[in-house]
């Protein structure tokens, strides 16, 4: 218990009478590359909007670092190391790459009340290694709107690894990826966590990306959790496969 | 590398443009008979006030329609100060702008917030309550017969010299402005107009930052109203009515949101229209209105636009 960075119990949310969420208790540890599972409609990017503070919870507690967060603000989180990608590509359009950054960098560092010195000069340096991890450094005078839709997604890690995170949120970081730039990003977000130290949990729908990235997996349904194991448990899970995996991820002999 | 160096160039003649206006503006009172005088200090006031506004609608992107009542609430400080408790000039000015942030706390605590038509809405409607104690308040305020009588400092009755002091303000005041722009917290309201909830999400709390700059804001037109009761010896209710917040709205939209220069190219051409087509002719305000309507049609964003295109589409 004493190692889970994040521990929810009993959360819920509803819309009108749809349970989106209902009654999730779960808990993930420190340093633990966890995937969300689960089809389309079953509550994962709700348990996410919950989880970062965009929504309210009608019920339940959510734990961060030993410490309820329920009801706190999305800035207050991302300040105290929560961070979040989103689903559908969420940068600052009209910045620079390298400005994207910049300002991620100076929010996080409190700098962003400073009313005089040039924001140019701020922060150059932490930003441009930043870019340098995340392979966007050559493009970091575009503008954000200047980027293909992968570069993008990028810049979107980029802007949420500037918020120094302890605990990284992803919503299916891969969405609308081409074949040939998702193994590039999976690799990335593997490095990116293996590397800092970072706890990750990630939506995702291509199985492939869990796969070979997920330390262990928890699967959603109807807004409930209906398994949480190994990646062989979840494979073999006759539960699992009725649901969502088909008769393709059976597992292997 | 052939971009860095046209930016250096631009650079330069940004600043050569930028001394030369200097001089034009200080060597005003000898060249320009009084008459330019008079309406170049009342012009300068109105640059000082659609800058503080662009801090909202260029930088934050907040549509507000009730500037007015803090030019208002500087002027009226300022003026009762001067008239029913005799305080000096000097302190009054100074007054000034803190009340107008004080005023703009509180407005801008219950009518600061994401959706943009709400806060046009509210803005508005605080403007226009602010404007009817100023018009009802008749022993405070004067009501429609306004606030006369107040004297600048024995120093600077002569109108050079309040052009001088004006020229003097404004050039300090537009120079803080600038530099909260290209600050930290400038890039914040920026980010805020860009993306909302992508700024929440890297750790910007978007309502304290909108709630600073609505203040800052304030402030700044406070202190363009201070400017002006003592330009116009006298403040009257007209100066908190919405129709002042839209004049200035004008301005910023016609001279361009999107570049601090923007709304000081906006507010002289506002009111050189202004001074010139009335000796022309009586329909002043329906040319006024054609000449924005082409501006609204070819040039979108702005007049500044004009000759900026070329280094937008570079960046």
């Amino acid at each position: 218990m004493h190692d889970d960075i994040l521990v929810t119990s009993g959360l819920s949310r509803h819309f009108g009478g749809v349970r989106a969420v209902n009654e999730v208790t779960f808990s993930v540890p420190k340093g633990q590359l966890r995937a969300i599972i689960g089809p389309n409609g079953a509550g994962k990017t709700t348990l996410f909007n919950l989880l970062s503070g965009q929504l309210h919870s009608h019920s339940g507690h959510i734990y961060f670092k030993g410490k309820e967060i329920t009801g706190r603000s999305p800035s207050y989180l991302c300040r105290h190391g929560l961070g979040r990608t989103f689903q559908v590509n969420s940068v600052f359009l009209n910045f620079t790459v390298l400005e994207n950054v910049q300002l991620a960098n100076m929010a996080h560092q409190g700098k962003t009340w400073n009313f005089w010195s040039p924001a140019r000069k701020v922060l150059v340096e932490e930003s441009k290694a930043i870019l340098e991890m995340v392979g966007l450094a050559d493009q970091a005078d575009k503008l954000g709107s200047a980027l293909s839709h992968g570069d993008r997604r990028r810049l979107e890690i980029a802007l949420t690894l500037a918020c120094k995170p302890e605990l990284l949120l992803l919503d299916e970081p891969t969405c609308g990826m081409s074949l040939s730039e998702k193994p590039h990003l999976v690799k990335l977000i593997q490095n990116i966590v293996r590397e800092k130290g970072i706890t990750a949990v990630l939506i995702e729908h291509d199985m492939d990306v869990v796969f070979s990235v997920a330390d262990r997996i928890t699967v959603m349904h109807r807004g409930a959790i209906l398994a949480e194991g190994s990646l062989r448990e979840i494979q073999a899970n006759p539960k699992v496969q009725e649901v969502y995996l088909g008769e393709d991820y059976r597992a292997p002999v | 590398m052939s971009q860095a160096g046209a930016s250096r160039s631009a650079i330069i003649g940004t600043i050569v443009g930028l001394i030369v206006l200097i001089l034009i503006l200080v060597a005003l009172p000898v060249i320009a008979p009084h008459i330019v005088l008079i309406d170049a200090t009342d012009t300068l006031i109105f640059v000082l006030l659609a800058l503080s506004l662009n801090l909202l609608v260029g930088y934050a992107g907040m549509l507000s329609l009730g500037h007015a009542a803090f030019f208002a609430t500087g002027g009226y400080c300022a003026g009762i100060l001067v008239k029913h408790l005799g305080v000096a000039m000097p302190l009054a000015f100074v007054a000034s702008p803190l009340l107008a942030a004080l005023a703009s706390l509180i407005i801008g605590f219950f009518s600061v917030r994401l959706s943009h038509s709400y806060f046009l809405m509210l803005s508005l409607a605080f403007g226009q309550l602010l404007f009817t104690v100023v018009w009802k308040w008749r022993d405070l305020t004067g009501g429609d017969d306004g606030l006369t009588g107040i004297m600048p400092a024995p120093a600077l009755v002569a109108p050079w010299a309040y052009y001088y002091f004006t020229l003097g303000v404004v050039l300090v005041c537009a120079i803080i402005l600038y530099r909260i722009g290209q600050s930290p917290f400038g890039r914040a309201l920026k980010a805020i107009k860009d993306n909302p909830r992508r700024s929440d999400f890297v750790g910007i709390n978007v309502r304290h930052y909108q709630l600073a700059a609505f203040v800052l804001a304030g402030a700044f037109a406070g202190v363009a109203g201070a400017l002006q009761v003592f330009f116009h010896r006298g403040i009257f209710p007209g100066s908190a009515h919405w129709i002042t917040s839209a004049d200035t709205f004008v301005a910023v939209v016609l001279g361009g949101a999107g570049y601090f220069t923007g709304p000081i190219i906006g507010t002289v051409v506002f009111k050189t229209l202004g001074f010139v087509i009335p000796r022309i002719t009586e329909y002043w305000l329906f040319f006024l209105g054609v000449a924005i309507m082409i501006v609204a049609l070819v040039r979108p964003k702005g007049l500044m636009s004009l000759w900026r295109t070329g280094r937008t589409k570079n960046a």
